[in-house]
């Protein structure tokens, strides 16, 4: 009777799904460590927190660039879409919540249709350029909306119809625990949701699309569709992820939406592997999450803040030229070593 | 302000950027990368410049001298280095490579040069006007128009009349065939690094009197020259000088006639409907692909 239970949390484990729910578990533990007095910097659970909303992101482009091929360079504009439209419909129309979500998931729709149209005609390195181009126009259009100063969203007075106190210092839940336990399931149903998308038919066609536009047409798939496909859901997710961002951080600037975010995520799935949603997360966890998280707390980079910068530069530049698939490979690659270790081994001990 | 003024002022911002899209040109021609870390290189140079002015005490024209210099064998190096050896990584995997040399540079200003804010010299701090005073612009504009001016001119004439530009054309056109035919392409594209190290450089010179120097003072221009690059065509080299030409005026006169906070999109706006209309650029060629 033990045994099958043991298989079945095997079969279970085996699931490609499963990982996600164990990473989401994962995530939620360290909130609830953080309340527990565990774990005592609350810039780690902020920086876990940017990780997971920029990995929403990551995981959209990853079926942009490594799934359909198509690179953008406006990722940064479209995720601070969601945060100046937040503005607009959350803050200053003072529309509930969820729906201001909604609107905003409706309009990142209509954007990414009409690039998705604009990839048609214009590919490759000229398209990341034109993307940048919008990219740039959303941003000036932020700095003409938002001015030069910092925006600061308004404290929720009421949440879901329970009203939160502004600070509590006596360990009581506060507005951004919550937030940031329903950033988690979002997350881990978007990483779901797109690892489906990805094996789906799908996900297959825009291999194939990526590989050769001329012989996926001739293959009968419509390249219109799966573009427009691709490109609405990077749009959808990096809106999403600004929504998020707003209601989590809660104060943005014009310049945080800049070209070095873009390439930042463009970076985070470049090291991670750009065909592998775990390695995406990786990716993110390395360029945005490790600094905060950890090198923070060791007084040599506190005294030398820009350091981590060469680190990352340098890890870019080695992953792409001698680790190509990016570090999901790392896994496979460590299973095959191990096993040929073993083999070794055996030859040694046993003769052959 | 009449519109011969207005022109007056572009002419700083015409010189900083067509230099940056110089490079970028260059770069993009021979190593069929977009550089994104040319900003990072030249800031490097204007730091080095600065730095040798007000610590050391160098000579203004010995400093850009050195800087230029310096920079021509720093892209040189990186190309050797790097670029090189990353021939059969994908498009945008060598795109993420020049990201990397940005972040390192990131890093290594602080380290090397230090957090304190500098201020560049000008060049020259007269201001000349014409006799009725309607006119007037600085003479610091005026010397790097012309030293951008003379600098383009002369890759433009080496491009179109030496064994070296014949030989960067033939790379640019394609890589393989050309090194069939004997030409030594590491040299080129390695030559081609430097000379956009060395633009660059010159561009951040013309261009940190008017700022302050930051590690991140050449973004902006970097990103205009990009869209200048759009505008008027990755494939050929005239046309995104052109571009770099077209995109200051355009916003000055669109400041001139009121709107001034509209100006950036209204120009942005221009640049993505021109492409869209002719997705090649202006002067760019259709590349046939074989399947």
């Amino acid at each position: 009777m033990g045994q099958s239970i043991a298989l079945r949390i095997k079969r279970v484990l085996k699931h490609p799904l499963s990982s996600f729910v164990i990473l989401g578990i994962v995530l939620l533990l360290v909130n609830v460590f953080y309340r527990a007095g565990i774990i005592q910097d609350i810039a780690f659970v902020r920086s876990v927190a940017r990780v997971i909303i920029y990995s929403i992101v990551a995981m959209g482009f990853s079926l942009l660039l490594g799934y359909a091929g198509l690179a953008s360079l406006g990722t940064s504009g479209l995720i601070g879409l969601g945060a100046f439209l937040i503005q607009l419909t959350y803050s200053q129309k003072g529309i509930p919540m969820v729906i201001s979500i909604l609107i905003c998931l409706v309009i990142a729709l209509v954007v990414g249709a009409l690039i998705g149209f604009i990839s048609l005609r214009i590919e490759g390195m000229y398209l990341a350029i034109i993307t940048l181009c919008l990219s740039t126009i959303l941003v000036e259009l932020f700095r003409i909306g938002w001015g030069t100063d910092t925006f600061n969203l308004p404290r929720f007075q009421t949440f879901f119809g329970k009203e939160f106190p502004g600070y509590s210092s006596d360990g009581g839940l506060l507005v951004r625990d919550v937030m940031y336990y329903i950033l988690v399931p979002l997350f881990v149903i978007v990483a779901m949701l797109t690892s489906n998308l990805m094996r789906s038919p799908a996900g297959r066609a825009m291999l194939a699309m990526k590989d050769s536009d001329s012989a996926a047409k001739a293959m009968g798939i419509s390249v219109l569709k799966y573009r427009l496909i691709a490109f609405i859901i990077a749009t959808v997710y990096a809106v999403f992820a600004g929504c998020l961002y707003m209601f989590y951080f809660r104060s943005t600037t014009y310049t945080d939406w800049g070209l070095a975010l873009s390439l930042n995520i463009l970076a985070a799935v470049i090291v991670g592997g750009s065909k592998s949603l775990l390695g995406c997360i990786l990716g993110c966890f390395i360029i945005f999450g490790i600094d905060g998280m950890f090198l923070q707390n060791i007084p040599f980079f506190q005294n030398n803040t820009n350091f981590i910068y060469i680190i990352s530069g340098a890890l870019i530049i080695i992953v792409v030229m001698f680790y190509p698939g990016g570090l999901a490979h790392l896994w496979l690659d460590l299973k095959i070593l191990i096993r040929k270790l073993k083999l070794k081994w055996r030859h040694y001990k046993y003769g052959d | 302000m009449g519109i011969l003024q207005i022109l007056l002022n572009s002419m700083q911002f015409i010189a900083i950027i067509s230099l940056a899209t110089l490079g970028i040109v260059l770069i993009f021609q021979t190593s069929i990368t977009t550089n994104f870390a040319q900003s990072m290189i030249a800031t490097v140079g204007g730091f080095i410049s600065v730095t040798l002015l007000t610590k050391y005490g160098v000579p203004a024209l010995a400093s850009y001298f050195i800087a230029v210099a310096a920079m021509f064998l720093f892209g040189v190096f990186i190309d050797a280095v790097i670029i090189r050896f990353a021939r059969h990584v994908t498009p945008v995997g060598k795109q993420m490579l020049t990201m990397g040399i940005v972040l390192l540079l990131t890093g290594l200003i602080p380290l090397v040069f230090g957090n304190v804010v500098m201020q560049a010299p000008k060049f020259s701090n007269t201001i000349i006007t014409n006799a009725s005073n309607t006119l007037s612009f600085s003479m610091h504009n005026l010397i790097g128009f012309i030293l951008a001016a003379v600098v383009i001119a002369a890759i433009f004439i080496c491009l179109k009349f030496t064994k070296w530009g014949l030989s960067v054309r033939a790379t640019a056109s394609n890589e393989t065939v050309a090194k069939m035919m004997g030409i030594n392409t590491r040299i080129i594209t390695g030559v081609s690094w430097g000379i956009a190290g060395a633009v660059g450089t010159l561009a951040a010179l013309i261009y940190a009197p008017l700022t302050q120097i930051t590690p991140t003072m050449m973004v902006s221009v970097q990103v205009q020259g990009f869209m200048a690059c759009v505008l008027g065509g990755f494939t050929s080299f005239i046309g995104p000088i052109v571009g770099a030409i077209i995109i200051p005026v355009l916003r000055n006169i669109v400041g001139y006639l009121g709107a001034d906070t509209w100006k950036d999109v209204v120009v942005y706006l221009v640049i993505f409907l021109v492409v869209l209309i002719k997705p090649m650029g202006l002067f760019g060629k259709k590349i046939v692909k074989k399947v």
